[in-house]
C-alpha cells in the first residue's frame, strides 16, 4: 500500500490550507514547546540590550536540491531576526557558503530595513559569502566569532561536518549556538556541540515559532497529520503480508 | 522597481514556475518545458556562484579600505586574484593551478577536518558535563559502541562489537532511526515547497 | 459634633459645650482677642450670629445692606430650602458612636464648619427677636425643632434659633461680594475677628499646654483629649537576617562593578579550554603519528565476511570487459579526500587494471582537482593514469537538477570542459556512448550520503548494469537501504578505512593505502575512546563535587507580628 508522489503532494496542500483557515484563532492548537527557540528569542533580546551581534549562518546548501528547504527556514529565521534587532547597535550578519543564499540573504535583509524605515542603513556586509566549499566558509565564519563580534550564532541551513567548527568555535569563545539542518551527519555533530540542537524536522518549525505567520503553523500541522498517515501507512504494509498469510 | 510592484511580481513569477515543474509530472508534454526551466535555473546557480566569488572579494576589499583587519583581507584578495588569473590562463587542470590547489588548498581543508575530530572528542567528553538527559546517555552509549565495532583498538580487536553489536547498530538500529528522521525532513521539505507554490512563504524577500 | 436622637442627649454633649451653653445662658459671651467691626454682641448670643440676625432680620442701612437687599429682593422667590437637621437622618448607630466613649467628648476639630452647624442646630429662643417681615413657610418639624423646649439637646439655651432666610427682609447680595456670613465661615478668614468662643472652650494661649503650648485661638487638647507623654523610642537597628545581608551583599557588589571596565573575560575563560584542547588534540595526533611513522602491522585486518557489499563492489569490477566505460561521479569534499583516498585509489586501481575506460564528471567544484590529483599523483603507477587515458568532464553545476539533465542527456550538459570550448564527447572512448545506461557501470564516490543519495535516485532507473559508491564511513549507514532494498538500487559501497583495507585484502594487496592508514587509525580510535570516556568521567565528577560543595542560599520567613500588636492592643 503506496501513495504516489502527486498523493502525498496533494494531501499536504489541502492539509495546509485546512488548517490555515480552519481554528486560526483557536488557542488550544498549541504548539509544544521547543527550548531552542525559546532561548533564541531570549537570546536576540539580550543582544540587542547589552548592543551585541548575531551571527545567522545559512549554510553552503543551494537552491536546486533538497537542501534549499532548510535554507529557505534560514531566511525566514533571518527575517524574523532582522525585524527584531536591524536597528540595534550591531544588526545581525547572515554568512553562507552559496552564491544564490547569500543574495536571497540580501534581499530578505534589505526588505527587512526598508519595512522598519531604515533603509539607509542597509549595506551589503550584511550577507556575505565567507566560502564556496564547506570547510572553506567554515573558515571564512570563524574569525568573526573566535573574536567575539557576535554573541551568538544560529546556524539553519544545509550544513555538513564543518557545523561542528563553527559550534565549537562558538562555545570557546562563551557564545550561544544553535544548529538545525536537514543532513543527518551535522544533526549528530550540532547534537554533540551546539548548546541548542534542532533534531529531525525542527528546523522547518522555525518560522512558526518565530511568528511568521498562521501558514507556517498550518504547515507544521500538517507535518504532524502527514507523519502520522506514514506510520500507519508503515504498519499496514508490514502487516497485509501476514493478513494475506492467513487467508 | 518600488517594493510594492517587485513583491507580487516576484512572488507570481516563482508561483507559476513550480506550477509549471509540479504539472509536468502529470502532464508527459511539459516535459521539454521543464527541462528548459531547470537549464534556466541551472545557469542562474553557475552565475550565482561567481556572484558568491564577487561578495567575496568585494567584502574583504571593503575591509580593506576601512583598514579592518587589513592583513588578512589583503593576503585573501591578492591570492584571490593571483588564483583566478593563473586558472584562467591555464585552465584548471594547469600545473600551477593543480600546485595551489594540492598544496594549498587540499592540506588547509584537510586539517580543518583534523581539527574538527579533536573538537568532536572534546564536545561528546563534555556532553555528560553539560547535559543530565537520558538521551545524552543515549549518544555517548552509541559512541561507544560504534566506536568499538569499527576496527580493532590498540590493535586490539572485539569480536563481540565487531560482529555482533556494532552490525545490530548499524545495520537495524541507525538505519531504522535515520530513515525516520529522513522521513520527517521529507515532510518538511515538501510542506516548505507547498508554502512557496502558494506565495505564503516568499524567501526571496518582500 | 454629637447628635442624638430619642434619648437624653444633654449628657452626651461635650463639656464644653455644655459649659457654653450654661454660660449662655446665665452670663453673656465676651469676645476675647481682635477688634471686630461687627456690633456689639447681645449678652447671650456671640457677635456673628447677631450680625446674621441683624442682617436678615433687621434690615440695615448702608451701601453694602442696600446692594446686598437688592439681589435678595430680586431673588426672593428662589429662596434656598432650609437644610434639614442632620440629627434626623444621620444613621442610629453613627449617633451611637458619637454619643457613647471619649470620643464622643472630643471637641469639634473642623473649626470652619462649627459655626454653620451650630446655628444650624440652634433653635429659637424667646429673646430672640423676631422679623416683622412675614415669615416663609416652613416645614412643620422645623417648626417644632424650634419650638421644641427641654429635650435632651438643649441646645436653644445656648443659642436662639434664627432663621436662615427670611423672605422679604434678607438684605441684597451685591454681585461678587460675598456676604457677611459667608465672610465669616470662610476658611480664609473663617474667624470672626473676636473670638466668641468662651474662654473654657477656648482658653488663652497661656493656659494651652502640651504640644499646642503658645498657640492662640485653638481648641485646649489637654487634658482630658490627649495625655501627652513620652513617645516610645523604636531602635534605630535595622533588622536584618542572613539571606537579606547576602542578598544586599550581592546588589552592592553589582553596582560597583556596573563602574568598572569590562575585562577581557572571554580570554580568561577560554584559556584553561584553550589548554585542555592542546592536550587533548596532542594526544591524538600522537597516537595517529606514531603507528604511522613506524609503519606497524600490528592491527588485523577484516574479515571479508564482515563487510559483504565490499566483495559485491569487488565482484562486479571484476568481471568487467576491457575498454569497458565506466562513468565515476566525484562528489567528494577536499576535507574528506583523506579518508576515502585509500579507497578510492584501491578501486580505480582495480578499474584500471581491467583496463576500463574511466569518464569523470563532479558536481562539486573542486572535483575536478581532485580527479587530477588522483590519477596524477597516487595512481601515478598505473599507465592509463600516467598517459592520460581517461576523460575528465569537469564541473557540472546546478546540483541535483543539473544531474538530472546530465542524466537525461549527457551530450547536452554543460560540463566545465565544454564551457573551456573543449568537446569532449568527440574522443573515440565516447563513441558508443549516447546515455548514461551506455556505461558499463557507474560509480559515485561521494563524502556525503545526500550526495551519493541524488545519484542514487535521480539515475537508478537510468543505470541498468548497476551502481557502486565509495563513501565516507559516516555515509554508509544512510546508503544501506538502498542495498538491502527491493529493488536493488546498490549494488556494492566500499566505505571508509575498513573498506579500504578490506578491498585491498580482496585483491591480494599486502600494501596499500589502507593498510597504511590501519595501524594509525586504529590507535587513534582508541585514543579518542579513552579521551572521551576520561574526560567525561572526570568532567562529571568535577561537576558533582562543585554542586555538592556549592553554598547553598536560605530564606528564612520574616517574623509576622499578629495584627492586634501592630495596632497597639
Amino acid at each position: 500500500m503506496n501513495l504516489s508522489a502527486l498523493q502525498w503532494i496533494g494531501l499536504c496542500l489541502l492539509l495546509i490550507l485546512f488548517f490555515t483557515f480552519w481554528g486560526r484563532n483557536n488557542s488550544k492548537r498549541a504548539l509544544r514547546s521547543i527550548p531552542a527557540f525559546r532561548q533564541l528569542r531570549r537570546t536576540i533580546e539580550l543582544s540587542v540590550e547589552d548592543g551585541s551581534r548575531l551571527q545567522i549562518s545559512l549554510g553552503r546548501g543551494g537552491i536546486l536540491g533538497p537542501e534549499a528547504a532548510t535554507a529557505f527556514a534560514g531566511l525566514t529565521l533571518l527575517r524574523q531576526v532582522a525585524d527584531i534587532a536591524a536597528d540595534s547597535d550591531q544588526p545581525p550578519i547572515a554568512t553562507t557558503g552559496d552564491g544564490a543564499i547569500m543574495l536571497l540573504a540580501q534581499d530578505t535583509l534589505r526588505n527587512s530595513y526598508k519595512r522598519l524605515g531604515i533603509a539607509d542603513q542597509y549595506h551589503f556586509r550584511l550577507a556575505q559569502t565567507t566560502g564556496l566549499t564547506p570547510f572553506s566558509y567554515a573558515a571564512g565564519a570563524l574569525p568573526r566569532i573566535l573574536d567575539r563580534e557576535v554573541s551568538a550564532t544560529a546556524l539553519a541551513g544545509s550544513f555538513g561536518e564543518e557545523a561542528g567548527l563553527l559550534t565549537s568555535a562558538t562555545q570557546l569563545s562563551g557564545g550561544f549556538s544553535l544548529g538545525g539542518s536537514e543532513n543527518l551527519t551535522s544533526q549528530a555533530i550540532l547534537f554533540a556541540s551546539a548548546d541548542q540542537p534542532l533534531i529531525g524536522e525542527e528546523i522547518f518549525a522555525t518560522g512558526a515559532y518565530m511568528g511568521s505567520g498562521p501558514t507556517h503553523q498550518a504547515s507544521l500541522h500538517a507535518q504532524d497529520v502527514l507523519r502520522w498517515v506514514a506510520i500507519l501507512l508503515f504498519i499496514v504494509t508490514a502487516l497485509l503480508p501476514l493478513f494475506g498469510g492467513l487467508r | 522597481m518600488n517594493l510594492r510592484l517587485q513583491t507580487p511580481l516576484a512572488t507570481a513569477v516563482a508561483i507559476a514556475f513550480g506550477f509549471i515543474i509540479l504539472a509536468s509530472l502529470l502532464i508527459p508534454d511539459l516535459m521539454d518545458v521543464r527541462n528548459q526551466i531547470l537549464n534556466w535555473a541551472i545557469l542562474l546557480a553557475a552565475i550565482a556562484l561567481f556572484l558568491g566569488f564577487a561578495n567575496l572579494f568585494q567584502v574583504h576589499l571593503q575591509k580593506l579600505r576601512n583598514k579592518e583587519k587589513s592583513a588578512y583581507s589583503s593576503i585573501l584578495i591578492v591570492a584571490m586574484l593571483v588564483t583566478f588569473a593563473i586558472t584562467l590562463w591555464e585552465g584548471s587542470q594547469g600545473v600551477t593551478a593543480a600546485w595551489i590547489f594540492n598544496n594549498i588548498q587540499l592540506p588547509i581543508e584537510t586539517s580543518l577536518m583534523a581539527v574538527l575530530a579533536i573538537s568532536l572528542t572534546i564536545a561528546a567528553a563534555q556532553i555528560l558535563q553539560q547535559r543530565k538527559d537520558l538521551m545524552s546517555l543515549v549518544f555517548i552509549g552509541t559512541v561507544f559502541i560504534l566506536i568499538l565495532s569499527s576496527g580493532p583498538l590498540f590493535g586490539i580487536e572485539l569480536p563481540v562489537f565487531t560482529r555482533t553489536i556494532g552490525p545490530i547498530v548499524n545495520n537495524f538500529l541507525s538505519v531504522g532511526a535515520l530513515r525516520g528522521l529522513l522521513i520527517g525532513v521529507s515532510l518538511g521539505t515538501l510542506a516548505s515547497g507547498l508554502r512557496i507554490l502558494l506565495g505564503s512563504d516568499r524567501p526571496y524577500g518582500g | 459634633m454629637t447628635y442624638h436622637s430619642g434619648q437624653d442627649p444633654e449628657e452626651s454633649l461635650p463639656d464644653w459645650l455644655k459649659a457654653l451653653r450654661k454660660r449662655q445662658s446665665q452670663e453673656p459671651t465676651s469676645p476675647e482677642g481682635e477688634d471686630s467691626s461687627a456690633p456689639e454682641p447681645d449678652e447671650e448670643e456671640p457677635d456673628w450670629l447677631r450680625d446674621i440676625r441683624q442682617r436678615y432680620g433687621f434690615p440695615e442701612s448702608g451701601p453694602e445692606t442696600d446692594s446686598h437687599q437688592k439681589p435678595e429682593n430680586a431673588l426672593s422667590d428662589t429662596q434656598p430650602i432650609i437644610p434639614s437637621r442632620a440629627v434626623e437622618t444621620r444613621p442610629n448607630h453613627e449617633r451611637e458612636v458619637f454619643s457613647q466613649g471619649p470620643m464622643a467628648e472630643e471637641p469639634i476639630e473642623d473649626t470652619p464648619e462649627q459655626p454653620s452647624q451650630e446655628w444650624i442646630n440652634e433653635e429659637p429662643a424667646a429673646e430672640v427677636p423676631q422679623p416683622e417681615s412675614p415669615r416663609r413657610e416652613f416645614p412643620d418639624w422645623l417648626e417644632e425643632l424650634g419650638e421644641v423646649e427641654g429635650t435632651a439637646i438643649k441646645e436653644d439655651e445656648l443659642a436662639p434659633h434664627i432663621p436662615a432666610f427670611t423672605e422679604g427682609t434678607e438684605p441684597e447680595l451685591i454681585p461678587g461680594v460675598l456676604p457677611s456670613w459667608l465672610e465669616a465661615i470662610r476658611p480664609g478668614g473663617a474667624f470672626p475677628q473676636e473670638d466668641t468662643r468662651s474662654e473654657e472652650m477656648l482658653p488663652s494661649a497661656e493656659k494651652i499646654g502640651g504640644p499646642l503650648a503658645g498657640l492662640s485661638g485653638v481648641l485646649p487638647a489637654e487634658p482630658d483629649a490627649i495625655q501627652s507623654f513620652k513617645p516610645p523610642v523604636y531602635s534605630a537597628r535595622l533588622e536584618v537576617t542572613d539571606s537579606q545581608s547576602q542578598h544586599a551583599a550581592a546588589f552592592k557588589k553589582m553596582l560597583e562593578e556596573e563602574g568598572k571596565p569590562k575585562g577581557d573575560q572571554g580570554h580568561q575563560v577560554a584559556l584553561p579550554i584553550r589548554l585542555i584542547n592542546t592536550l587533548i588534540g596532542t594526544a591524538i595526533f600522537v597516537a595517529v603519528l606514531v603507528p604511522l611513522l613506524s609503519q606497524s602491522q600490528l592491527a588485523p585486518r577484516p574479515e571479508p565476511d564482515l563487510l559483504p557489499e565490499n566483495a559485491a563492489v569487488f565482484n562486479r569490477i571484476d568481471v568487467l570487459p576491457s575498454e569497458a566505460p565506466v562513468l565515476i561521479g566525484l562528489d567528494l569534499q577536499p576535507a574528506l579526500y583523506g579518508e576515502t583516498k585509500a579507497a578510492i585509489t584501491a578501486v580505480i586501481n582495480h578499474l584500471l587494471e581491467r583496463q576500463a575506460r574511466l569518464v569523470f564528471i563532479s558536481t562539486q567544484p573542486t572535483g575536478p582537482g581532485i580527479v587530477e590529483r588522483l590519477l596524477q599523483e597516487e595512481l601515478a603507477n598505473q599507465p592509463a593514469g600516467a598517459e592520460g587515458n581517461y576523460t575528465n568532464l569537469g564541473y557540472l553545476s546546478g546540483g541535483m537538477a543539473a544531474l538530472r539533465s546530465f542524466f537525461s542527456d549527457p551530450r547536452s550538459a554543460t560540463v566545465s570542459m565544454s564551457a573551456l570550448g573543449l568537446n569532449p564527447w568527440t574522443s573515440p572512448a565516447f563513441d558508443s556512448i549516447d546515455s548514461v545506461s551506455d556505461f558499463a557501470l557507474v560509480l559515485v564516490v561521494s563524502s556525503n550520503a545526500d550526495d551519493a543519495r541524488i545519484w542514487i535516485e535521480q539515475g537508478a532507473s537510468e543505470f541498468p548494469n548497476g551502481l557502486i559508491a565509495i563513501t565516507s564511513a559516516q555515509a554508509a549507514p544512510l546508503l544501506r537501504p538502498y542495498l538491502q532494498g527491493v529493488p536493488q538500487t546498490l549494488q556494492g559501497i566500499v566505505s571508509g578505512v575498513q573498506g579500504a583495507v578490506l578491498y585491498e585484502r580482496l585483491r591480494s594487496q599486502e600494501v596499500g593505502g589502507g593498510r597504511d592508514l590501519w595501524d594509525a587509525y586504529s590507535f587513534g580510535l582508541g585514543a579518542i575512546l579513552l579521551l572521551i570516556l576520561l574526560g567525561g568521567l572526570s568532567g562529571r565528577l568535577t561537576h558533582m563535587r562543585l554542586e555538592r560543595t556549592a553554598t547553598k542560599i536560605t530564606y528564612t520567613e520574616p517574623e509576622t507580628k499578629p495584627a492586634g500588636d501592630q495596632l497597639g492592643n
